[in-house]
């Protein structure tokens, strides 16, 4: 048997079933969700099933978002939150994935921290929004911080659970092959990791996202939270369900090119699926 | 190598440990290919442990080229069962494992990756990931990743038992092939649960049962072997027989 026909060959590839995650059925009825949602919605507020304060029309939810557009208070305030999303999201992967890499690798230090982290964990973080104004400032940073508290663990959790699933033979492997310690982490844990990294990158995304606008909701300057915060006292709710539909469109977004990133990065998953 | 009186135990959470080597002896000269067969949960896979630093001797006294066995040393490899490749590297990256773990450049590496691989007939499947190989292919990269690091005692833990008859023939005879073509040839301890593999491919074979070596025999037949032919020998049924004896449990 010549090399080439003992390609795909294998029996743990051939077993392996079929994912069910796209083709041109599934995004049909993605698209007509939206449609779907519109005509119930237009529906109950011409029933009025509740008052047009509390539930306004579609069309008065657009003519909100037109309008915020016009004003330039839309994008000003957006990019203000991403930013401060982005940020919290990129310091919680910098700093969590390390560290539960690190645990994963160290279970004696996980056996002493690991009760207070999960203790930590299950704080509520938007406690601490007033401490992080007072430490911060009112500016972005304290957003950051609010982002930051909530999804660092995440990673952290994930990069932990990604290293203790790692596959005692190659760890065997690697250490039969004279691989250090700083080699084992970069060559077997890391990598091993990174699925559930990336697992808590899409995860992280939305947490980081809510952080930032709690923050915002409670005090700030500027960001679509800042925004939500001051039509909600004065009842404008087009303009408040016109702001969280916009953050559901980014979150998703960012979702979508977080997993096209992971794709490419991870082509060994989609090798062993083909 | 020699391991003199060797004992092995293992315990855990206070209980008493459970002895899997009491006073074993071996010594292999260097170069030979040495045999190791025995039931299940006899103790081969922990003699290649011992030897390749992965557990200590509760007792007696084990070198290997005149040194304690130390985990990772570079003159030692080892093949496991599984092949073990990293699913995130390609055959060529697995390959190269070991040389980047020593610190060898990056196109001295992937050379010799290359270079073995095509001995192992897999040079059309140098940046396929181990999901997209069969079993034998696999198995044969691991090959190559051992013999990468080119270490003088070479361990085997039943390295073709996961594979069908025809791909381990096909398997086992490249390895023969590369072991055979050396100069300077290996030290390999084989741990097979398959005797007939055993005489097929050992300059001694040795039995081992209840903690400790029963039978330690020369093969006395030139290579290269054939297995037909071997099989065919008169003498081969006796040798077989006389070592099979010694498999059963209780002797």
């Amino acid at each position: 048997m010549s090399a080439v026909d003992e390609v795909g060959a294998s029996d743990e590839t051939s077993r392996t079933p079929r994912r069910h995650g796209g083709g041109p059925g599934v995004w049909l009825w993605r698209l007509a969700v939206p449609p779907i949602v519109l005509g119930v919605w237009q529906l109950a507020h011409h029933m009025r099933l509740s008052s047009s304060a509390l539930l306004p029309s579609p069309g008065a939810v657009w003519d909100a978002t037109v309008s915020l557009h016009r004003s330039g208070a839309l994008w000003s305030n957006l990019s203000s939150t991403l930013a401060a999303a982005v940020g919290a999201l990129t310091l919680s992967a910098l700093v969590g994935t390390p560290l539960g890499v690190l645990l994963g690798m160290l279970p004696r230090a996980w056996a002493v921290l690991g009760p207070y982290l999960n203790a930590l964990n299950s704080t509520p973080r938007i406690a601490l929004a007033p401490v992080f104004v007072v430490l911060l400032g009112i500016g972005q940073s304290s957003k950051v911080a609010l982002g930051f508290s909530i999804a660092v663990f995440i990673f952290l959790m994930n990069a932990r659970a990604g290293v203790l699933s790692a596959d005692e033979e190659h760890r065997r492997v690697c250490l039969t092959l004279g691989a250090s310690k700083a080699q084992l982490f970069w060559k077997l844990y890391v990598p091993v990791a990174l699925p559930a990294v990336f697992a808590a990158l899409r995860l992280g995304a939305v947490y980081a996202l809510l952080g930032v606008v709690s923050s915002e909701i409670l005090a700030s300057q500027s960001g679509v939270g800042q925004l939500i915060a001051s039509y909600s006292a004065t009842l404008s709710m087009a303009h408040v369900y016109s702001l969280l539909i916009i953050l559901a469109i980014f979150a998703s977004v960012l979702t979508l090119v977080l997993g096209a990133v992971e794709a490419s990065l991870l082509g060994w998953q989609q090798a062993g699926r083909r | 190598m020699a391991l003199r009186s060797v004992t092995v135990g293992f315990g855990a959470n206070g209980r008493a440990p459970v002895r899997v080597l009491t006073g074993l002896s071996l010594v292999v000269e260097r170069g030979q290919l040495v045999a190791l067969v025995g039931a299940s949960g006899c103790g081969k896979t922990t003699v290649l442990d011992l030897v390749a630093g992965l557990v200590g001797p509760s007792s007696g006294e084990a070198a290997v080229l005149g040194e304690p066995p130390r985990v990772g040393r570079r003159d030692v490899g080892y093949m496991f069962a599984r092949d073990a490749l990293l699913p995130w590297r390609t055959a060529r990256q697995n390959v190269e494992l070991g040389l980047e773990v020593q610190g060898w450049g990056r196109r001295a590496r992937r050379d010799l990756a290359e270079r073995l691989l095509g001995r192992v007939d897999l040079s059309s499947v140098l940046d396929r990931y181990p999901s997209e190989l069969s079993q034998g292919m696999r198995q044969r990269v691991a090959l190559a990743r051992t013999l990468a690091t080119d270490p003088a005692v070479l361990l085997m833990d039943e390295p073709f038992a996961a594979l069908d008859a025809q791909t381990r023939a096909s398997v086992r005879s490249v390895f023969l092939d590369i072991w055979g073509d050396e100069l300077d040839r290996k030290t390999v301890l084989f741990v097979t649960h398959d005797l007939a593999e055993a005489l097929l491919v050992a300059d001694r074979v040795v039995v081992i049962a209840g903690g400790r070596v029963q039978v330690d025999i020369e093969v006395p037949w030139s290579r290269p072997r054939h297995e037909r032919s071997l099989f065919r020998r008169p003498d081969y049924s006796a040798l077989y027989d006389t070592l099979h004896a010694h498999l059963r449990p209780g002797t």
